[in-house]
């Protein structure tokens, strides 16, 4: 399996502010890796140091390179689209194809004018003529049409409706992903991509809380469901986050044997909101 | 077989690693969007250019009585030209009434040019459009150097042509009303030889001012990527600032003197030793008369080397770089979106 990226010892600061400290983790080719934070959790700043925007301290590998020493090549392997409102508001449909068609080398053409021939969207169109659903799919239009093996998007869908963020993830997974390209997204909606990546990395104050992959997070993670009357039994085998729920306590336990906990109560592998919300709240406890 | 697994293996080599593309295409299509997107560089020389033609369907020319040019210290006598009725007179005098009426195009051309450099790397970070174009595999040098070659090169040479437009439908203008009856005064001499070195005079001044306003542009463009707010005010405001605190404190003038110089300088040429200025193509008679404007001594006393080693031009042309570089070089680092 290829590395795509790869993070040693990540740090930055604004000022007193500590964007990043000390993140480490890894990519692999081929996977959908969702890093998720809350607001000021320092997703941005991880991002921008991926694609060379900001300045840091540690090791970072893209592709086998350097992203602040060798920017603009890796600009050539690596598609990257913050939130749809970057896109120039003077530009017109037919001149953003034609400009990211002449500046990039793996851009298809073709490939852009069909997707968007299939939409509303017209040609002379200026962008900020255009709503925000079409916005997006000019985004998409963009995005599908190059051939990056590394697919990085910052938000990607703040500020859509609901019917348009889920044909923008279908569209992704359908028409874009393949065992080739690796896709790193950030989203402060969690339960968004829930069915959507492979791997989760969730940052909390610039730490890494927790980097796995999605099929490891159910042989890890497991989350009880108890009456009242067996939650002191249950709190004995110190779950890291509880909750009420309708008069039953929730808890999540981590590297707990299902066997120890299936007499307590019921038993499933955590959504990765849950265990996003309780693995926050516990690094604030 | 074989073949087959041949022909793959390049297929999936060129899709690996297609060709690069070229800096010169690069550049062109990031010049193309400049005037995608500042439509006023050539929407701006266009109308000024119209509206000069249709200034000249109603113009009334005083010929006669003193003209002073808005360069060198002389009071000029156009009776002379009209008077003598000499067809070099003529010319001459023509010669110069079209150099003049091109001064609107000049002042908004000048204006247009700051403000577009004053903004040119600022917009992109207010709107935060920068970071859809630095998502794709461009240069900050690449940008940089694409809108100083709009703002330094290319728009000043389109309003050169649209300069050169004018003035033959000015001058047809004026001529057809004259013609008519409709207009009094002296008509514009036509001499084939006169008019070409008045394009060549022409285009040799736009060509001073590329290289002589180079460093000018070059710290606008510094402004733009470099103000986080206000890129109009940081241009002005720290000179003056400075200036005013230099004459206080130590009592001397040098950045006063270094501003006017730059700002002035292409203008004054004359003042600057073995320079040359407009004013020196009027071969001027007794009592500030002009005889006759020859602007083929131009080329005899400034030729484009000799005006390249002016070390005005040449230190303009270094901080202009500079300037440039320092830039990219924000542009680049610069994370403030």
């Amino acid at each position: 399996m290829t590395t795509v990226i790869e993070a040693r010892g990540l740090s930055k600061s604004y000022g007193a502010q500590r964007a990043l400290a000390d993140v480490s983790f890894n990519v692999q080719a081929g996977r959908i890796v969702g890093l998720m934070g809350a607001n000021g959790a320092g997703k941005t700043t991880a991002m921008k140091a991926l694609l060379g925007l900001t300045g840091f301290e540690g090791q970072l590998t893209v592709l086998g390179r350097d992203p602040r020493a060798d920017r603009d090549e890796l600009m050539r392997d690596v598609c990257f689209i913050a939130d749809v409102a970057v896109i120039p508001k003077w530009l017109r449909v037919r001149q953003a194809v034609e400009f990211v068609a002449g500046v990039h080398p793996r851009f298809d053409r073709a490939k852009a004018q069909g997707f968007l021939a299939k939409t509303d969207i017209r040609q002379n169109s200026r962008v900020k003529e255009l709503s925000k659903g079409m916005l997006t799919q000019l985004h998409l239009a963009l995005i599908l049409a190059i051939d990056a093996r590394l697919l990085v998007l910052d938000e990607p869908t703040l500020g859509l409706d609901l019917l348009y963020r889920r044909q923008f993830y279908d569209t992704l997974v359908n028409d874009y992903f393949d065992q080739e390209r690796t896709i790193l997204l950030t989203t402060h909606q969690v339960e968004e991509i829930e069915n959507l990546v492979t791997d989760v990395i969730f940052l909390n104050h610039g730490r890494v809380l927790l980097d796995s992959s999605v099929e490891a997070l159910s042989e890890r993670f497991v989350q009880l469901t108890v009456g009242p009357e067996g939650a002191a039994k249950a709190r004995e085998l110190k779950p890291f986050y509880e909750r009420e729920v309708f008069g039953r306590v929730v808890m999540i336990f981590e590297s707990r044997s299902a066997a120890e906990l299936r007499s307590l109560g019921e038993l499933r592998t955590p959504s990765i909101a849950d265990l996003f919300v309780a693995k926050v709240q516990g690094a604030a406890a | 077989m074989n073949e087959m697994t041949a022909d793959t293996g390049r297929a999936v080599a060129d899709t690996s690693a297609p060709p690069a593309i070229p800096l010169w295409r690069t550049l062109l299509m990031l010049v193309k969007r400049e005037f995608w997107e500042h439509r006023q560089l050539w929407l701006v020389p266009v109308s000024v250019g119209g509206l000069l033609v249709l200034a000249g369907m109603f113009a009334q020319f005083n010929t006669g009585g003193d003209f002073r040019l808005p360069f060198g210290p002389q009071k000029w006598h156009w009776d002379t030209a009209r008077q003598v009725g000499e067809h070099e007179a003529m010319v001459a005098f023509s010669s110069v009434r079209l150099v003049l009426s091109m001064i609107p195009l000049v002042l908004t051309g000048s204006i247009a040019l700051y403000f577009y450099l004053l903004n040119s790397l600022f917009d992109e970070r207010k709107d935060r459009s920068i970071l859809f174009w630095k998502s794709l595999p461009v240069s900050d040098g690449a940008t940089v150097v694409s809108k100083l070659l709009v703002g330094t090169v290319i728009t000043p040479l389109l309003f050169y042509a649209v300069a050169v437009v004018t003035q033959v439908l000015f001058a047809e203008v004026w001529n057809l009303r004259l013609s008519w009856g409709l207009a009094s005064g002296a008509a514009f001499a036509w001499d084939a030889t006169a008019w070409f070195k008045l394009q060549g005079f022409m285009l040799f001044s736009v060509l001073g001012a590329i290289l002589w306003y180079a460093p000018v542009a070059g710290y606008l463009v510094f402004i733009s990527a470099w103000a986080r707010r206000q890129p109009f005010l940081w241009s002005i405001l720290p000179l003056i600032a400075l200036g005013f605190i230099e004459q206080y404190v130590l009592g001397t003038r040098y950045i006063a003197t270094l501003v006017g110089y730059r700002m002035a300088g292409l203008w004054a040429y004359g003042n600057d030793p073995g320079g040359w200025s407009v004013t020196d193509a009027a071969i001027v008679g007794p009592g500030h008369h002009i005889q006759t404007v020859d602007f083929s001594n131009v080329f005899d006393h400034q030729s484009l080397i000799g005006m390249l080693s002016r070390p005005g031009v040449l230190i303009g042309l270094v901080v202009a770089v500079g300037f440039a570089y320092a830039a990219a070089r924000v542009r680049r680092f610069r994370d403030d979106t």
